[in-house]
C-alpha cells in the first residue's frame, strides 16, 4: 500500500496521486499496487441526469417575487372591473410587470455589469414607452430613449472586446452623430444647429479624447493625469460649443460665457504638456502607492 | 405487479420541508450502497425488487404537489434499475427521474446502491431497504440468508407502524419557544467554483481502533467523530478568517435517530437534528474543552424530554390554522426563508452516523463494503456520513466544491496524527 507522504494517510490500491493534497505517488508498481475496482466510474459513464437549473434561494425569491406581481395584478384588475374601468388599468399592470422584471433579472442572469446593464437599459426604455403611452401619443419617450442608446454606446456596447477596437470607436462616434441629429429633429423638426455645432465640437472631443487614449496606449497613465485629460477635454469641448453656436448665429465676440473655461483649458493643456515631456515633475506629481 | 393503496398520504412531519426546498446545489438525495463480491446481475436485480416491493408499500409512491401541501399517491410505473453515475446524491428527478419513484437504484458489476430522496424515508429506512433488496438478490442467486430484523421477506405481511407518521403519534401539546440561533461558519473559500457533481472522500477506517480512540475521551463513536470535525472546523475558520471579529460559531447538524426511545418501527422518516457546537468568539478551544463540551451538549439534547420539545414544536407549527390553510405557493417561499434561517445558516456542515450494520449469515461473506453518502447544501458545502460494517469505518465526505478538498485534507490528517489508519480513495 502506498502513503502519501503530506498527508499521512494510506492510499487505495493504484491512485496514482493524493486524493487530498493532489502530490504524486513516487513509489514501486508492488506498492501502489493495480487498482481495483473504482470508487465510482468516469463522468463519461454517466447517463444523462437531470440538473436543476435553480438554486434554493433564487427559486424561493422567484416564486414570492411572482406570487406578489400576480397579487397586485389580480388586486387591480378586480378593482378596475368594480369601478367599470377595466380597459385602463392597463399601465398599473405594465407597470407591474416591468417592474417585477427589474428584481427578475438579479436572479436569472449572471450579475456582471454587462448583463444588468443591458437589460436595466432595455427594461427602463419598455416603461418610459408605457410611462408616456397614457394618450396613445408618445410626446417625450423620445429623448431619454436616445439618452439610453448613447449610454449604452459608451458604457457597455464599448466593453465588447470580441469587436475590434477601431470598429468600436468608429460605431460609437456613429451613434453619438446620429443622436445628436435625433435630439435636434425632434425639438425642431429639422436639422437646425447639428451641422453647424454638433458636428465641429464632437470633433473636438473626439481629437482630445484620442491624444487620451494615445497616452493610454503608449504607456499606463495614472489617474491624475487621465481626470486632467478629461477635464481638458471636457472644458475645450465646451469652449468649442459655444465657439461654433456665436458662429452660427453670427455673432461678433469670439466666446461669451466660455472665456474663464477656455483658460483653464489652456492651462491644463500645458501642464499636462509639462508632465508628459519633463520626467522629473511627473515624478514629483505621481500617485502610486505600494 | 406491487400494488399500493389508492389513499393520498401526507408527508410526515420532518418531511415537508425537504421537497420545496430542492435546489440544484441541495438535492435532498442519500445513497447507501453494498459492494458485493459476487457480480451484480441486472435482470436478477429487477426481479429481486420486484418481488421486494409488496413489502415495502410506503416506497411505492409519487410525490405531488397539491394547494395546500405536498401529498403522496400510489404510483404503478414499471421499476426499473440505473447504471452507476460518477457522482453520488446528484439530483433526483421526482417525475421522470426513477419513473416517479422517490428512490433509485444503481448498480455496477459488483454494487448495489439505493439514492433516497428524503421525503420518502431516513438512514434506518434507507439501510431496511438496502439490506432487504441485497438479501434477496443474494436469495435469488441461491444464497440461504438468515433471518435479522432490518432484512424484511417479500412474503411476510405488512405491519402498519412501519408506515406510520410517528411525529404524529407521539405528539403531545408542549409550550415552546422557537428561539433562533445566530449564523455558524461557513466555508466559503476564494474563487471556488461548485458542481452539482458532487466530489467525494472516502475514508476507511478500522472500527475498533477507532472505538478505542473514542473511548479513551469516553465518548461514543459519534461524539468522538463530532469533536474531530469540531476541531477541524475551527482550525479551518482560523486559516480563511484573518480577522478574529469576524469568527462565528462552529456548529455541527448531527441526526438522531429516535425510534429506540420512542419505541417506533416506523420506515418514513423519524429522525431529529441536534446542533452542537462551540463559540469561537470566547477563544480557541483545544481538544479536551471540545470534549467535554460536545460530551455536554450532546447528552443534554439527546434524552426523551428535550426531543419531545423539539417534536412539539415541528408538529404544532404544521397545525397552526394559518399555516394549514395557506396555499403551497405562498408556503413554499416560507419554508424555503425557514430552511435558509433555520436550517443551514446556523450550522457549518452535518455529520450523519448510520452506526454499525449487522449482515445475516448468507449475506455476510457476499458483502465486501457498506457506504452511506449524504448531499451537501449550497450553505454548508461538505456533509459527513459514517457507516460501519464488517469491521470497517467508512467515512463518505461529499462536496459541492470542484477543486478544493482543504476541509477533507485537515480533518483526515487530524485523525491519523491520532494514529489511525486511514485508507482515502475519490471519485476524481
Amino acid at each position: 500500500m502506498a502513503y502519501c507522504v503530506e498527508c499521512g494517510v494510506e492510499l487505495a490500491p493504484g491512485t496514482q496521486s493524493c486524493p487530498l493534497c493532489g502530490r504524486k505517488v513516487i513509489a514501486p508498481k508492488e506498492i501502489i499496487r493495480e487498482k481495483e475496482e473504482s470508487l465510482f466510474p468516469s463522468p463519461s459513464y454517466d447517463s444523462v441526469r437531470r440538473s436543476l437549473r435553480l438554486d434554493k434561494y433564487r427559486q424561493g425569491i422567484t416564486e414570492l417575487i411572482l406570487t406578489f406581481a400576480a397579487i397586485a395584478i389580480l388586486t387591480l384588475t378586480i378593482t378596475g372591473a368594480a369601478f367599470g374601468s377595466v380597459l385602463m388599468f392597463w399601465r398599473p399592470v405594465a407597470y407591474i410587470v416591468t417592474g417585477t422584471s427589474f428584481f427578475l433579472v438579479f436572479l436569472f442572469f449572471t450579475l456582471n455589469y454587462r448583463n444588468i446593464a443591458t437589460w436595466y437599459s432595455l427594461l427602463t426604455i419598455l416603461t418610459l414607452i408605457v410611462a408616456d403611452s397614457h394618450d396613445m401619443h408618445f410626446t417625450w419617450v423620445a429623448y431619454p430613449f436616445t439618452g439610453l442608446i448613447l449610454f449604452y454606446t459608451f458604457s457597455v456596447f464599448m466593453l465588447y472586446r470580441s469587436i475590434p477596437i477601431a470598429v468600436r470607436i468608429i460605431i460609437s462616434v456613429l451613434v453619438l452623430l446620429a443622436s445628436l441629429a435625433l435630439f435636434d429633429l425632434f425639438t425642431h423638426r429639422t436639422l437646425t444647429w447639428f451641422l453647424p455645432v454638433g458636428v465641429p465640437v464632437v470633433s473636438v472631443v473626439i481629437i482630445t479624447l484620442c491624444a487620451t487614449f494615445i497616452r493610454f496606449v503608449k504607456g499606463h497613465p495614472s489617474i491624475t493625469e487621465m481626470t486632467l485629460m478629461l477635464l481638458f477635454s471636457a472644458s475645450l469641448s465646451t469652449v468649442a460649443g459655444d465657439f461654433f453656436a456665436l458662429r452660427w448665429k453670427e455673432s461678433e465676440s469670439l466666446l461669451s460665457w466660455s472665456f474663464s473655461l477656455f483658460v483653464i483649458s489652456l492651462l491644463l493643456c500645458a501642464f499636462i504638456v509639462i508632465t508628459m515631456s519633463v520626467k522629473k515633475v511627473r515624478y514629483y506629481f505621481h500617485n502610486k502607492i505600494t | 405487479m406491487h400494488q399500493a393503496g389508492s389513499e393520498p398520504i401526507p408527508l410526515d412531519t420532518s418531511a415537508v420541508i425537504y421537497p420545496p426546498t430542492v435546489a440544484r446545489f441541495n438535492t435532498h438525495v442519500f445513497r447507501i450502497s453494498m459492494d458485493l463480491y459476487v457480480p451484480v446481475e441486472k435482470d436478477l436485480l429487477l426481479a429481486a425488487l420486484n418481488a421486494l416491493m409488496p413489502r415495502f408499500p410506503y416506497f411505492s409512491h409519487r410525490i405531488h404537489s397539491g394547494f395546500f401541501w405536498y401529498y403522496l399517491m400510489n404510483n404503478n410505473s414499471p421499476l426499473e434499475v440505473y447504471e452507476e453515475v460518477s457522482a453520488p446524491c446528484g439530483h433526483l428527478d421526482l417525475r421522470k427521474g426513477a419513473n416517479g419513484y422517490m428512490f433509485k437504484v444503481f448498480y455496477t458489476e459488483h454494487r448495489i446502491a439505493v439514492e433516497y430522496f428524503h421525503a420518502l424515508t431516513d438512514g434506518t429506512g434507507g439501510i431496511t431497504f438496502l439490506k432487504s433488496l441485497v438479501a434477496e438478490y443474494l436469495r435469488q442467486r441461491g444464497n440461504i440468508v438468515d433471518a435479522d430484523p432490518q432484512v424484511l421477506l417479500p412474503g411476510e405481511p405488512v405491519d402498519p407502524q412501519e408506515t406510520e407518521d410517528s411525529f404524529a403519534k407521539i405528539y403531545r401539546p408542549m409550550k415552546s419557544v422557537f428561539d433562533l440561533e445566530s449564523r455558524a461558519f461557513h466555508y466559503n473559500p476564494k474563487g471556488a467554483h461548485y458542481s452539482d457533481d458532487h466530489s467525494l472522500v472516502s475514508a476507511v477506517m478500522d472500527v475498533e481502533q477507532v472505538k478505542e480512540q473514542a473511548k479513551k475521551w469516553s465518548l461514543t463513536i459519534t461524539e468522538y467523530l463530532v469533536c474531530e470535525v469540531l476541531s477541524t472546523l475551527q482550525e479551518l475558520q482560523k486559516l480563511t478568517v484573518q480577522s478574529e471579529k469576524r469568527w462565528k460559531p462552529v456548529r455541527l447538524s448531527v441526526p438522531v435517530n429516535i425510534r429506540r426511545i420512542y419505541g417506533s418501527k416506523s420506515l418514513r422518516n423519524f429522525t431529529l437534528f441536534v446542533v452542537v457546537g462551540l463559540d469561537t468568539n470566547l477563544g480557541t478551544y483545544s481538544f479536551e474543552e471540545i470534549v467535554k463540551s460536545v460530551y455536554h451538549q450532546m447528552r443534554g439534547k439527546v434524552n426523551e424530554k428535550a426531543l419531545s420539545l423539539q417534536i412539539s414544536r415541528n408538529v404544532a407549527g404544521r397545525r397552526i390554522p394559518l399555516i394549514r390553510y395557506a396555499p403551497n405557493i405562498l408556503k413554499r417561499p416560507l419554508m424555503k426563508l425557514l430552511s435558509d434561517s433555520y436550517g443551514d445558516t446556523i450550522y457549518s456542515s452535518v455529520i450523519s452516523n448510520l452506526g454499525n450494520v449487522t449482515l445475516p449469515d448468507g449475506m455476510e461473506e457476499d458483502v465486501r463494503r457498506v457506504d452511506f453518502s449524504l448531499s451537501p447544501s449550497q450553505k454548508n458545502k461538505f456533509a459527513l456520513a459514517v457507516i460501519s460494517a464488517k469491521g470497517q469505518l467508512v467515512l463518505n465526505i461529499t462536496s459541492i466544491l470542484a477543486h478544493n478538498r482543504e476541509f477533507e485534507r485537515l480533518l483526515l490528517v487530524h485523525l491519523v496524527r491520532k494514529g489511525l489508519k486511514v485508507t482515502v480513495d475519490s471519485n476524481g
